[in-house]
């Protein structure tokens, strides 16, 4: 077997396990083409080549030498630039975070460390991790690299830019209304946030800490179950961190989903919908239908509602954050950033405190409603074709907060109950960008999502074409 | 509260200063919102609901 930039993130620690190639090939392999792409996507946001070969030459010495090594042992990845580790630059997409050097290593990192996984680039971010398109007003946009005119999605643009560019094989992204599952669907990469408290947010950056979750963004689906299970699990330095046992989730990944359960969401999420994405979407039901799932209709009022008490979360817990920031060094924020901060705020206390008293009666409410019927829910994960660049650039010119939620109001309601919630590619719209419909299941039930999103995969081959770069 | 009164409350509050023009689409979204918040919460009796979101999380988990 030779290396290849695509291959799956397994297959390339089966690959390095197996000796078939090195550690070091796969990094070089990896450098040169972020060498080559990574200025034209504008995806990369610091790296230091010769300590990622080092690390990479020291974990073929590992093999070599015969000792036992972890599931991802070698493997170049790339992360948000929003994942502390001691005593490297951790920019964040801001302008404010220059020369910021974190003293702790966020556990997610210290987990992929610990499976042997090589963290070779920092990925660019929206600024903050506030914004849904993958604009950024200090950095650039991030380009998509399905159609560079296209926006990756944000806020994690740089790990959907790079993983689906073949850059490195696979990232963290953080997604708190969205920004893991925006950019997979908008870069034709599967991406998963967890339920709430999944996986320890200790040493990201925070946005809103009652939202924030953080997840893979990887080419298949089996990536994401092994780079979610790295990385999840309890944590004392997380007080939110679920004190649950993390189940297999590779274990009966392959067994189909004869019976399953599956609610088609109707109503919020297809209202407005663009066709083709609309036609796409019901195409992969029809899969679904046909790999045995039982289909029915499932219809909610209080979507809406749930994006709108998201929103005054998310708001007041980022306004807070940032209100010293912001009184400090108010134009070293980007424009959007800053108006989006603003509107935070500008919340009375007592709406922020009733948002959260919500959230435990409206999560029961939906489980109940959902789940008595249905295993998964499966709902189009945006609404339409992946826009331009220039047609999302929408600074903070009047209608931007409206346009913003619009977005990624699909995503939303997850966020807000705190649902494991994946994107899955389903093909491609006629301008050649990816389209894709999200899956949703209890908490802590990511394996049904995975079980459901790989029997998908098995059957469309959905995540087997890339983009060509030349 | 208008968006004079708006910002002067981040003036005197968080020491901002921001044109009250600017202003107008954040403070009409903030009011929509917030009317929603109270209206929802208002027709839920809190002390009959669970109140740990947390806790609710676990206890709508399936069951192994």
């Amino acid at each position: 077997m030779s290396v290849d930039p695509f291959m799956p993130l397994e297959a390339a620690a089966a690959g390095i396990r197996n000796r078939d190639f090195t550690s070091v090939e796969l990094t070089r392999l990896a450098l040169e083409r972020i060498g080559t792409h990574g200025d034209s996507l504008n995806c990369i946001a610091g790296m230091d080549p010769p300590a990622a070969l080092a690390a990479a030459a020291e974990a073929d010495a590992v093999i070599d030498a015969g000792r036992p090594v972890g599931p991802l042992h070698g493997v170049p990845l790339g992360h948000k630039d929003m994942y502390y580790r001691a005593g490297r630059p951790a920019g964040c997409g801001a302008r404010l975070r220059d020369g910021f050097v974190p003293g702790t290593t966020a556990t997610a990192l210290n987990r992929l460390d610990a499976a042997g996984a090589l963290d070779i680039v920092r990925l660019n971010m929206v600024e903050f991790a506030l914004g849904p398109s993958g604009h950024n007003e200090h950095t650039g946009a991030v380009r998509n690299p399905w159609n560079t005119d296209h926006i990756t999605g944000g806020s994690s643009s740089g790990s959907g830019s790079a993983v689906a560019a073949g850059l490195v094989y696979g990232a963290l992204g953080s997604d708190t209304g969205g920004s893991i599952r925006t950019p997979a669907a908008c870069c034709g990469l599967v991406g998963i946030k967890g339920t709430y408290g999944l996986v320890s947010r200790a040493g990201a950056m925070p946005l809103s800490f009652s939202l924030d979750h953080v997840g893979p963004l990887t080419r298949t689906v089996r990536d994401s179950a092994l780079m979610l299970q790295t990385i999840a699990g309890p944590d004392p330095r997380d007080p939110t961190s679920a004190r649950r046992e993390v189940p297999d989730y590779l274990a009966r990944i392959e067994d189909g989903i004869e019976g399953l359960r599956i609610a088609v969401c109707e109503d919020f999420f297809s209202d407005g919908i663009d066709p083709d994405v609309a036609a796409l979407n019901a195409e992969s039901i029809e899969v679904l239908k046909r790999l045995g799932a039982e289909i029915r209709s499932f219809r909610y009022p209080d979507l809406d509602k749930m994006v709108a008490l998201a929103n005054i979360i998310s708001g007041s817990e980022s306004a807070a954050f940032h209100a010293p920031g912001l009184a400090r060094d108010w134009a070293g924020y980007g424009r959007q950033t800053r108006s989006r901060l603003v509107a935070g705020l500008l919340y009375p206390a007592v709406s922020y405190q009733q948002a959260l008293k919500l959230r435990a009666p409206m999560l029961k409410a939906f489980c109940e409603a959902a789940f008595s019927q249905a295993d998964i829910l499966h709902a189009p994960a945006l609404g339409q074709p992946v826009p331009t660049i220039a047609g999302t650039d929408f600074g903070d010119a009047p209608g931007f907060l409206g346009a913003v939620v619009h977005l990624s109001r699909n995503i939303r309601p997850f966020n807000f109950l705190g649902l494991p919630a994946m994107s899955v590619p389903c093909g491609f719209t006629p301008d050649g960008l990816p389209a894709a419909f999200q899956l949703a299941g209890r908490p802590f039930d990511e394996a049904t999502l995975f079980r459901t999103a790989r029997a998908y995969e098995r059957e469309t081959g959905c995540t087997g074409r890339h983009p060509d770069l030349t | 509260m208008d968006t004079k009164q708006a910002a002067e409350q981040l003036r005197l509050v968080y020491g901002i200063t921001v044109d009250p023009s600017a202003i107008g689409e954040q403070l009409a979204t903030m009011e929509a919102n917030a009317r929603l918040a109270a209206e929802l919460a208002g027709a839920i009796d809190f002390e009959a609901e669970p109140a740990d979101y947390l806790s609710e999380l676990d206890r709508q988990a399936p069951v192994r």
